[in-house]
C-alpha cells in the first residue's frame, strides 16, 4: 500500500512537471541576465520602448554590380521581407532618410530612385548614416538592418531569422552574395541553435553513455531504464519549475539537463553497488544502507547549488533554485521510488566487480598514505599552494562572440560589418530634460561638441543622435552654418519635420532623447574601460538641465559582468559555509566538519588553477563551477569520510583505511570516473563557455577524487595520532 | 460552371463599375469655390498633448486646379507658420512653407508625400485632391445609405489600399481606413456633419494612428464657403505675409 502511494506521487509529479514544462520560455536576451529592477535595464527598457529595439538583425550581400536591374528586384525583395511577422521595419538604401536639397528646395527623401540609381548611390555615400550602415560602395556591399518588434522570446527571433533569411534567398536572382550576418539578434540566435545543440546532441549522448556504463557495470537493461526514468523525471521536474515560475530557460539553464543526470547516474550507482547480485529483493535493504550518506551528500549538494541564489545574476540564481530541487528529487527517486521499480520490474544485477583491479592499482597509493601521512599531507597542501597561484592569473571577461570558434559563422560575420562598417556594441546616452527642452540651440551645439570628443575615442567608430538630424536639417533649410541656429529655428523645424529618424533618437515632445555610441569592442571589460571613458567626456560637457544615464546592449553587457564577480565570490563563500555547517551538523563534530572541508576546496583550488595556466576566463559558464563542483564533491568525501570513520572504529586506522578504501574508495572512483566522461562530453560543444564548463568541472571532480583518496585518509591518520606525536615516539 | 464563372465576373465588373461611379460622384461633391475654415488640431498620445490652431483659405478653380494656404496662429511660437499647396491638374503638385523663425520660404519637394503634417497623424498626400482615376475600386459592402468601397492605386503609391465609407446621401466619407506595405497605417473617422450653401463637410475628425501611439483630432471652429479671397494668399512669395482679415 505505501509503495503503490509512493509511486502514485512519483507518476503525479512527473505528470504535472510535463504538464509545467510545456509553458517555459525560452530566451537568451540580455535584459534577463540582469536584475529588472537594475537602474541600466531600468532605462534600457525605456528607451527601447520609446525608441524601438537595439537589438538588431544585419544581414550583408555583395552585389556583382550596381545596376538598375539588379537594384529593382532587391528592392522587391526587400519589401516582401517587410511584411514578415514581427518585423517592425528593414533599414536599407531604399528607404533610408536624407535630408536633402538646394537653393530652390529642401525635402525629407525616403524613397530610392532606382531608375536615377548612380546618383542615388552618390548621394548615399556622403550621407553620415548611409555610409556606415548600409552602404559600402568601393565594394559593392549592401547591408539590410531589420528591427523587430520588441519581442522578447529566443525561439520567435530564431524564427524570424529562418523567415527572413528564406526570404533574402531570392536575392540571388539579383546577383548577389549573401555574405553574413551581424548584430545582437545574430548573438542571440545563434546561441539559441547552440542550445538546441546541446539539447539534441550532447544531452543524449551523455544519456546513452550513462546507459553504456551502467550494462557495463551491472549487466542490466532494466537498471537502464530505471536510471531513465529517474533521470527524466528529475530533469522534467527542473524543466517544470522553470516553466511553472516564468523563468526564462537560457544557454545558462542548458547544463541543468547533464548535471540532474550526472547526479542522478552517482546516486544510483552507490545504491547498485551495495546491492546484491540476482537478487531483486535486496533493493530495500541497499536503500536502507545508503540511506545516511546519500542524504547527507544530497542535502550538502543541494546546498551547494541553492547557495547560487545568493547571486544577483537572475539566470544563475534560477539553476541554483532549480538545481537544489532536482538535487532533493534524485535523492527521494533514489531512495523511495528506484527500489520499489527495480523490485517490481525483477531486476537482477550481474556486478562486474573491478574492486580487486581497483585496489591493485590503489595498493601504492594506500601505503604511501599510511606509511607517510605527514609528507603526503604537506605535499598535497603544496600542490593546491601552487595551483592556487595559477589561480590568481584568472581573468573575469565575457565576449558573446568569443564563444565561438573564430571561424563561426557569427564571428565572420561581425568581423565583417565591423570592416566595412561601423562597431557592433551599441551604448546608449539618455538624455532626460529637467529643465527646458532639448531644442535648444546652444544645449544642441553642446551635444555635437560631446558627439565630436567622443568620436576620437579608440573603438568608438560613430556616433549619432537627433542632433545629427537637427543639424543637417538646419544647414538644408537655412544654408547656413548650426552656429547660426536658434532655438526658435528648431522648434519650427520639429514643428514641420515629417521624417521618422529623428524620432529614432528623440521623443516628440523633446524632452528625452539618446546619443548612440557603436563600439567594435565585444569584451565586457574593455566595454567597461570604454564606458568609464565616456563618463568623462560626459562630466566635461555642459549638459546642464539634462539627466544623463547610459544604456544599451553593451552597457547591460558590461554591467552583467561586473554582477558576476560580486556574485561568484558571494556565491562561493555561502556555498563554502553552508556546506561546511551542514557537515558539522550531520556528523555532530566541528572536527569531523572542517577535517572533510579541507579536501573540498581542491576542486575550486585544483580548477582555477588550471583555468589561469590555460588562460580561460572567469565567466558565466566557469562562475558556477566552484559551488557545482564543491556540491558535488563533497558526496565522494562523505562517502569515504564516513566509511573510514565507521572502519576505524571497528578495525583500526590502519586496516580502517584499507577497508574504506576497498568500500568506499573503489566506488568514488567509479562514479568519479564516469561524472568526468559525462562532463567532458560537454566538450563536444562549440560554445565555449559549455565547453570550459565540461573540462573544468572534469578537473574539478578529478581533483576531488585525487585529494579525497589522499589527502582525506592522510588527514584522518594524522588526526588520530596526533601531527607532532609521530616526532615524540622517535626522539631518541 | 462556365455560366458560373461568366456570372461572378459580371457580377464583379457590375460592382467595379458601382464603385467607380461612386468614387467619382465623391470627387465631385462638396466643392465650394473658396473654402476658409478656422480650426484646432489637438494631437494626443503617449502621455502627451499639444493643441494648434489654424486658419485654411481654400481656392477651387477647377476640378483639378486648386490651392490652399494653411497658416498657424496658436501656440505664439509656430505663429505665421504657413504652408501653400498648389495642385495642377496632370502634374504633381507643389508645397511651400514658410518658417518665421527663418523668415524663409523653402519649397517642399513632392516626394516627400508621405511625412507627417506638422507632426500630426495627417500626411501631406492627404492634403491633396487624389484623383479618383488613380485607383481600382471595388464595392466591398453597403447598408443603407453607407457603401464601402477598398480602392488601391494603379501604379506604387504611398498607401497600398484605402477602405472608405461613404455616406450616399450626404456624399462624404464618414470613415477611411488606410494601409501601407498592407499594414493598417491609420484610421479617419469624420462626424458633426453641418450643411451650408449646398456643402456638406465634417466638424470634426478624428484620426487614429496605428503605427505610433498618437491621435490627431481636428475641429473646425468657423467656416465660410464662397468668399471672394485674395490671389496674394496663394503667391508663395508673400507666404511671409501675416493674415489682414480676421475670418
Amino acid at each position: 500500500m505505501k509503495n503503490k502511494f509512493i509511486i502514485a506521487i512519483f507518476i503525479a509529479v512527473a505528470l504535472f512537471s510535463g504538464f509545467l514544462a510545456k509553458d517555459v520560455i525560452v530566451s537568451n536576451i540580455p535584459a534577463t541576465y540582469l536584475p529588472k529592477d537594475m537602474p541600466s535595464n531600468v532605462l534600457n527598457a525605456k528607451l527601447r520602448k520609446q525608441f524601438g529595439s537595439d537589438e538588431l538583425f544585419i544581414f550583408m550581400f555583395q552585389l556583382e554590380e550596381f545596376s538598375k536591374e539588379s537594384l529593382t528586384k532587391f528592392q522587391k525583395v526587400v519589401d516582401r521581407a517587410k511584411r514578415v511577422k514581427n518585423v517592425k521595419e528593414i533599414r536599407s538604401i531604399f528607404d533610408h532618410e536624407v535630408i536633402t536639397g538646394d537653393a530652390d528646395a529642401v525635402y525629407v527623401k525616403k524613397e530610392f530612385n532606382v531608375d536615377n540609381f548612380e546618383a542615388e548611390l552618390k548621394e548615399l555615400q556622403n550621407d553620415e548614416v548611409a555610409k556606415d550602415l548600409y552602404l559600402d560602395y568601393d565594394n559593392k556591399i549592401l547591408s539590410l538592418v531589420v528591427e523587430p518588434t520588441l519581442i522578447g522570446e529566443s525561439l520567435q527571433r530564431h524564427e524570424l531569422k529562418t523567415q527572413i533569411e528564406k526570404e533574402f534567398q531570392k536575392l540571388s536572382d539579383s546577383g548577389a552574395t549573401f555574405l553574413g550576418t551581424a548584430g545582437e539578434l545574430s548573438v542571440d540566435t545563434h546561441q539559441f541553435e547552440e542550445m538546441i545543440n546541446v539539447l539534441t546532441l550532447v544531452v543524449p549522448l551523455t544519456s546513452i553513455f550513462s546507459m553504456a556504463v551502467i550494462f557495463f557495470l551491472f549487466r542490466s537493461i532494466g537498471s537502464i531504464v530505471v536510471l531513465q526514468i529517474g533521470s527524466t523525471v528529475v530533469t522534467g521536474v527542473c524543466i517544470g519549475l522553470y516553466g511553472a515560475f516564468e523563468l526564462p530557460y537560457n544557454m545558462v539553464s542548458t547544463m541543468i539537463p547533464s548535471l540532474m543526470m550526472a547526479i542522478t547516474i552517482s546516486f544510483f550507482i552507490h545504491l547498485l553497488n551495495h546491492s546484491e547480485e540476482d537478487d531483486f529483493n535486496s533493493y530495500d535493504e541497499a536503500a536502507k544502507k545508503v540511506f545516511k550518506p546519500t542524504m547527507y551528500s544530497g542535502i550538502t549538494t543541494s546546498i551547494g547549488l541553492f547557495a547560487l541564489a545568493a547571486s544577483p545574476i537572475p539566470p544563475i540564481r534560477y539553476i541554483g533554485l532549480v538545481g537544489g530541487v532536482g538535487v532533493i528529487t534524485s535523492v527521494l527517486f533514489i531512495l523511495f521510488v528506484s527500489p520499489i521499480l527495480l523490485r517490481t520490474f525483477k531486476v537482477k544485477l550481474k556486478k562486474k566487480s573491478f574492486n580487486d583491479m581497483l585496489m591493485r592499482k590503489l595498493d601504492f597509493l594506500i601505503s604511501t598514505v599510511l606509511n607517510a601521512p605527514r609528507k603526503t599531507a604537506v605535499f598535497m597542501l603544496a600542490t593546491l599552494c601552487i595551483f592556487g597561484f595559477f589561480g590568481t592569473y584568472v581573468e573575469s571577461e565575457s565576449s558573446l562572440y568569443e564563444f565561438f570558434p573564430k571561424d563561426h559563422a557569427l564571428n565572420r560575420g561581425n568581423n565583417l560589418f565591423k570592416k566595412h562598417f561601423v562597431g557592433t556594441t551599441p551604448i546608449d546616452i539618455s538624455l532626460k530634460v529637467e529643465e527646458g527642452s532639448l531644442l535648444n540651440a546652444d544645449r544642441m551645439r553642446e551635444i555635437l561638441n560631446m558627439q565630436a570628443e567622443l568620436e576620437k575615442l579608440e573603438d568608438v567608430t560613430k556616433v549619432y543622435s537627433f542632433a545629427n538630424v537637427l543639424r543637417t536639417f538646419h544647414k538644408k533649410f537655412s544654408l547656413s552654418s548650426f552656429d547660426a541656429a536658434s532655438s526658435e529655428m528648431l522648434e519650427q523645424y520639429l514643428f514641420i519635420y515629417d521624417g521618422q529618424d529623428l524620432y529614432d533618437f528623440m521623443d516628440r515632445d523633446g524632452t528625452l532623447g539618446r546619443v548612440n555610441l557603436s563600439l567594435t569592442e565585444n569584451r565586457a571589460n574593455l566595454i567597461e574601460k570604454q564606458i568609464e571613458k565616456v563618463e568623462e567626456i560626459i562630466k566635461n560637457t555642459n549638459l546642464k538641465g539634462l539627466k544623463v544615464a547610459l544604456a544599451g546592449s553593451g552597457k547591460l553587457f558590461s554591467d552583467q559582468e561586473n554582477l558576476l564577480i560580486g556574485g561568484f565570490t558571494q556565491g562561493f563563500v555561502l556555498s563554502f559555509g553552508l556546506v561546511s555547517l551542514c557537515l558539522v551538523l550531520l556528523f555532530k563534530s566541528l572536527g569531523s566538519g572542517m577535517l572533510m572541508m579541507v579536501p573540498n576546496l581542491s576542486p575550486i583550488i585544483m580548477s582555477f588553477g588550471f583555468m589561469g595556466i590555460f588562460n580561460i576566463w572567469l565567466d558565466f559558464g566557469t562562475a558556477m563551477i566552484s559551488s557545482l563542483t564543491l556540491g558535488i564533491a563533497v558526496d565522494d568525501t562523505i562517502h569515504m569520510f564516513h566509511s573510514m570513520k565507521k572502519n576505524i572504529e571497528i578495525h583500526g586506522v590502519n586496516d580502517g583505511i584499507r577497508m574504506a578504501y576497498r568500500e568506499s574508495g573503489t566506488s568514488i572512483t567509479m562514479t568519479t570516473f564516469i561524472l568526468c566522461t559525462q562532463f567532458m562530453l560537454l566538450m563536444f560543444s562549440d560554445f565555449l563557455p559549455l565547453k570550459n564548463f565540461g573540462f573544468i568541472t572534469s578537473i574539478g571532480l578529478f581533483s576531488a577524487l585525487v585529494f579525497d583518496l589522499i589527502l582525506l585518509p592522510a588527514l584522518m591518520k594524522i588526526n588520530h595520532e596526533g601531527f607532532f606525536n609521530y616526532k615524540l615516539k622517535h626522539q631518541p | 460552371m462556365k455560366l458560373f464563372i461568366l456570372l461572378a465576373i459580371i457580377a464583379t465588373q457590375t460592382f467595379a463599375n458601382d464603385a467607380e461611379k461612386i468614387m467619382k460622384s465623391l470627387y465631385h461633391a462638396n466643392r465650394p469655390t473658396t473654402a476658409i475654415y478656422k480650426a484646432k488640431m489637438i494631437i494626443e498620445g503617449a502621455g502627451r498633448n499639444s493643441e494648434r490652431e489654424f486658419v485654411t483659405i481654400g481656392k477651387t478653380n477647377n476640378i483639378d486646379d486648386a490651392e490652399n494656404l494653411v497658416k498657424f496662429q496658436k501656440p505664439s511660437k509656430f505663429r505665421n507658420v504657413s504652408l501653400l499647396t498648389k495642385n495642377y491638374p496632370n502634374k504633381n503638385s507643389s508645397q511651400w512653407i514658410y518658417l518665421p523663425a527663418l523668415k524663409k520660404v523653402r519649397r517642399l519637394d513632392s516626394s516627400s508625400k508621405s511625412g507627417r503634417f506638422v507632426g500630426s497623424d495627417i500626411y501631406y498626400t492627404d492634403m491633396e485632391n487624389r484623383h479618383y482615376s488613380k485607383d481600382n475600386h471595388k464595392l466591398v459592402g453597403k447598408k443603407g445609405n453607407l457603401a464601402v468601397i477598398e480602392s488601391t492605386p494603379k501604379e506604387k503609391d504611398i498607401y497600398s489600399k484605402m477602405i472608405n465609407t461613404i455616406d450616399l446621401e450626404k456624399m462624404v466619407i464618414v470613415k477611411a481606413q488606410f494601409f501601407i506595405d498592407g499594414k493598417p497605417e491609420k484610421t479617419t473617422v469624420s462626424s458633426d456633419f453641418k450643411k451650408d450653401a449646398g456643402v456638406w463637410f465634417a466638424q470634426k475628425s478624428v484620426v487614429t494612428s496605428h503605427v505610433i501611439d498618437q491621435k490627431t483630432t481636428t475641429i473646425i471652429t468657423k467656416h465660410i464657403f464662397n468668399k471672394r479671397v485674395k490671389n496674394n494668399y496663394f503667391n508663395h512669395f508673400r507666404l511671409g505675409d501675416e493674415l489682414k482679415e480676421n475670418f
